[in-house]
């Protein structure tokens, strides 16, 4: 007998910051959402390897890579992630970037919480009130 | 002769704002879950208005850093 449950969306979060992705983590897991949190990139990489994420949300300037780079390299294994950049300096980001690829979104810091939720949820479902769960049928 | 590494405005205002949001950011928090009578709300208020104004502050002093 085929059973539908909810999966919340599963977001990871980098922030070299350690109090930024605190911050976030705090607004996105009380959410709903499911949530895993790294200060370095090296850790997102193997947190990337061992779990299924539906959104990398990052930092932009970061010491080990840039946030642009970071998403280059999980979207090798996983090219439909979607992505947020949550930059500080946004024109850092089109430095890098010239335009913003499929799936990606940036948001400028500092935001508020209500932004926060809303800028994921429209980059995860394409709506801002996509709601931070989905059906997974289970047999 | 000693030799100093130059500043990196750019990462020197990138970590000023991000502690500023980090102010803002959980003296939001705080207010969101402080009960309406809880008297510490002044408080937390006083904490996230004046993070918020030394955030337009930074942008004043910075006008250019935008994106395009």
């Amino acid at each position: 007998m085929n059973t539908v449950t909810d999966r919340p969306f599963n977001i990871l979060i980098v922030d070299d910051e350690e109090a930024v992705g605190r911050y976030v983590n705090r607004i996105l897991s009380s959410a709903g959402y499911q949530t895993t949190v790294t200060v370095a990139c090296a850790d997102a990489i193997a947190a990337a390897a061992l779990d299924r994420f539906d959104l990398l949300l990052t930092d932009v300037m970061m010491p080990e890579m840039s946030g642009a780079e970071l998403a280059a390299v999980l979207r090798r294994a996983v090219p439909e992630l979607n992505v947020l950049y949550l930059t500080g300096y946004a024109d850092r980001l089109f430095r890098e970037k010239v335009t913003l690829g499929a799936r990606e979104a940036y948001l400028e810091k500092p935001c508020g919480a209500t932004a926060l939720r809303q800028a994921v949820s429209l980059a995860i479902t394409g709506s801002t009130t996509g709601g931070v769960t989905q059906p997974v049928a289970r047999v | 002769m000693t030799s100093v590494a130059p500043i990196d405005g750019d990462k020197l205002r990138h970590d000023f704002k991000n502690q500023l949001a980090i102010i803002r950011g959980f003296s939001e928090i705080l207010l969101a879950e402080a009960a309406p009578a809880d008297p510490r709300r002044q408080d937390f208020d006083e904490i996230h208005r004046a993070a918020g104004a030394a955030l337009q502050l930074l942008a004043r002093m910075y006008p250019n850093s935008c994106c395009p």
